[in-house]
């Protein structure tokens, strides 16, 4: 029988692990940044995406730490990872870690932050445009929208066929930004810490660096920008199609049920979607 | 105490807990309501009603049966003064199409030499040698006996007996809806009231026959849900299906270790089940 992979003798492991992954610009940096400022959660933002240059792919929680400089105590006993869906291997990897940390004993939970995929979809394109090195998605088109459908539904459908192995959360960026205080106290409670006032100063902890330049500009306030002109035109400009179905659809999960009704039926809702 | 479940219990289950109405320290069981709902079904009590070790509780379950919004409130330890004394839920039962309320301890009610602190799971000496001392409510009582006296333990009980109807009768004239008491015990109204052997009985601690007769003239239509020799529930990891050890030796030293993954105490999911079938019953019978 496999043994899990155990971490060195000397690394001591943290209590908790949890990843909060989520599609490219969907408030994840944001969410994460909040939960992360717990002071007795330690964090790691994309470490698997920043670091991709060098195929880094380290999935045992304690050298994970070691690697990334953080070091495990009673203090901090839970651990937090976020990445986003925009390499699929950043999804394998998040949900190696979470199954590594169970075969460890570590309490794994896991978080999906999700957007309207107009909002997430046009940010990105202007994200990409302004601040990205990697200018992959310069264009909001018919296909461009089909490529990053399909990125994304496959991406989400690896988590939805692993969300249930362990304790789970969704979360939408727009209703984070209505009932901050509340919506992060509920994503506390999955640790289960209750939320400290300072996380709701919506800073980035110490030693962690914000998401991009306009996260950096915004810290301390949540600003949801209304992109509806900008959606209504995009909507025009693909036309009828798979990529358009895709997108009503998770819009409709994302702004009516999440948040609205049990976690486990709208996570059935998106499995369905993503079959 | 809803949170401190979820530390102590999360290899066996996840409470899915939410916070109501901005007040981010007041954790309720999952799934999450709406409490200004209309139509809801409202359940109060205590860790029964809150369903611990029980991955759906009767709240849940008629909610999904009669397909209605149903809001479980319970806490852990609550009296029914942990209720009266919050505005908004009260504002909540108030507008609620029904209210279910599950047979509180009679021992999380501050009267005669006790009061409730905390989550009403502990209680504070207000008189006495012990006084302003601070004990949990089962060894506050043990300790009222053997140090007070028989006499005092005895009008300690009465004293909170009938604080627990006055309170009984706050909450019926609070509560303009139809209103339910579920009868939630491994025994029936009165043979939980033994004081012979115990400080305090079987749950509901101190809440006799004659107690549920007077709520009755309250206004409360009574369902009695009893499950008597309770089978104890082998607490299974939900991730695994591996025996999980609940109550490790490390954070409960004094409890014997063939019971570190026995929960013999609160509500069974089997008294669960019981209690939604009887409750679904007693709903449609108007």
């Amino acid at each position: 029988m496999d043994q899990a992979p155990q971490p060195p003798m000397d690394q001591p492991r943290p209590s908790s692990l949890v990843v909060m992954i989520g599609p490219p610009r969907s408030g994840t940096t944001l969410i994460a940044n909040t939960f992360m400022s717990h002071s007795k959660v330690a964090g790691l933002i994309e470490p698997w995406h920043r670091r991709r240059d060098e195929d880094y792919a380290t999935t045992d929680p304690a050298r994970l730490m070691a690697e990334n400089g953080l070091t495990p105590s009673l203090g901090q006993p839970h651990l937090a990872i976020k990445e986003t869906t925009t390499r699929g291997v950043n999804v394998d990897l998040s949900l190696k870690l979470l199954q590594t940390a169970a075969d460890q004993g570590i309490y794994p939970a896991l978080i999906v932050i999700l957007r309207c995929p107009f909002a997430a979809f046009l940010s990105q394109v202007e994200a990409s445009r302004q601040m990205w090195r990697e200018q992959k998605l310069t264009e909001a088109s018919q296909d461009t929208l089909g490529r990053w459908v399909n990125a994304q539904s496959r991406a989400l459908k690896k988590i939805t066929d692993n969300a249930r192995v362990q304790h789970f959360r969704l979360i939408s960026y727009e209703a984070f930004c209505a009932h901050p205080a509340s919506e992060m106290a509920r994503l506390m409670a999955l640790i289960p810490e209750r939320l400290e006032a300072d996380q709701m100063q919506l800073r980035p902890p110490a030693g962690l660096a914000a998401g991009d330049p306009k996260t950096r500009a915004k810290a301390g306030r949540i600003e949801l920008t209304d992109r509806s002109p900008a959606i209504a035109e995009l909507i025009e400009t693909v036309g009828p199609g798979k990529p358009l179905d895709f997108c009503q659809q998770l819009r409709k999960i994302v702004l009516d049920h999440v948040c609205h009704e049990p976690d486990a039926v709208t996570l059935d809702r998106l499995s369905r979607l993503v079959a | 105490m809803g949170i401190g479940y979820q530390g102590t219990d999360r290899n066996v289950i996840d409470y899915d807990l939410w916070y109501a109405d901005g007040n981010t320290r007041l954790a309720f069981r999952g799934p999450r309501g709406d409490l200004s709902a209309p139509g809801a079904i409202c359940c109060i009590g205590a860790a029964q009603t809150f369903g611990r070790f029980v991955p759906r509780p009767f709240a849940q379950q008629i909610g999904e049966i009669l397909g209605r919004p149903v809001l479980n409130l319970g806490f852990s330890g609550a009296g029914p003064e942990f209720y009266l004394g919050k505005p908004p839920l009260m504002t909540c039962l108030a507008g609620a199409e029904m209210v279910v309320v599950q047979s509180m301890s009679a021992r999380s009610v501050s009267a005669g030499v006790f009061e409730t602190r905390g989550n009403n799971g502990v209680l504070r000496f207000l008189d006495g040698p012990r006084k302003g001392q601070v004990l949990k409510a089962q060894k506050a009582y043990r300790t009222l006996r053997e140090e007070y006296g028989e006499d005092a333990f005895r009008a300690q009980v009465a004293a909170v007996q009938a604080a627990w109807l006055d309170r009984h009768q706050d909450l019926a004239a609070r509560i303009p809806g139809r209103k339910i008491f579920l009868w939630l015990s491994s025994e029936a109204p009165g043979d939980n009231v033994k004081l012979d052997k115990s400080a305090v009985g079987t749950f509901p601690h101190f809440v006799d026959a004659e107690m549920v007769e007077k709520v009755a003239g309250m206004g409360f239509e009574v369902v009695t849900c009893v499950l008597k020799d309770m089978p104890p529930q082998v607490l299974v990891n939900d991730r695994t299906g591996v025996v999980e050890q609940v109550y490790n030796a490390r954070d409960f030293p004094d409890r014997p270790d063939r019971t570190r993954a026995l929960n013999g105490y609160y509500a069974t999911p089997d008294l669960h089940d019981l209690a939604a079938r009887k409750l679904i019953r007693q709903i449609l019978s108007v």
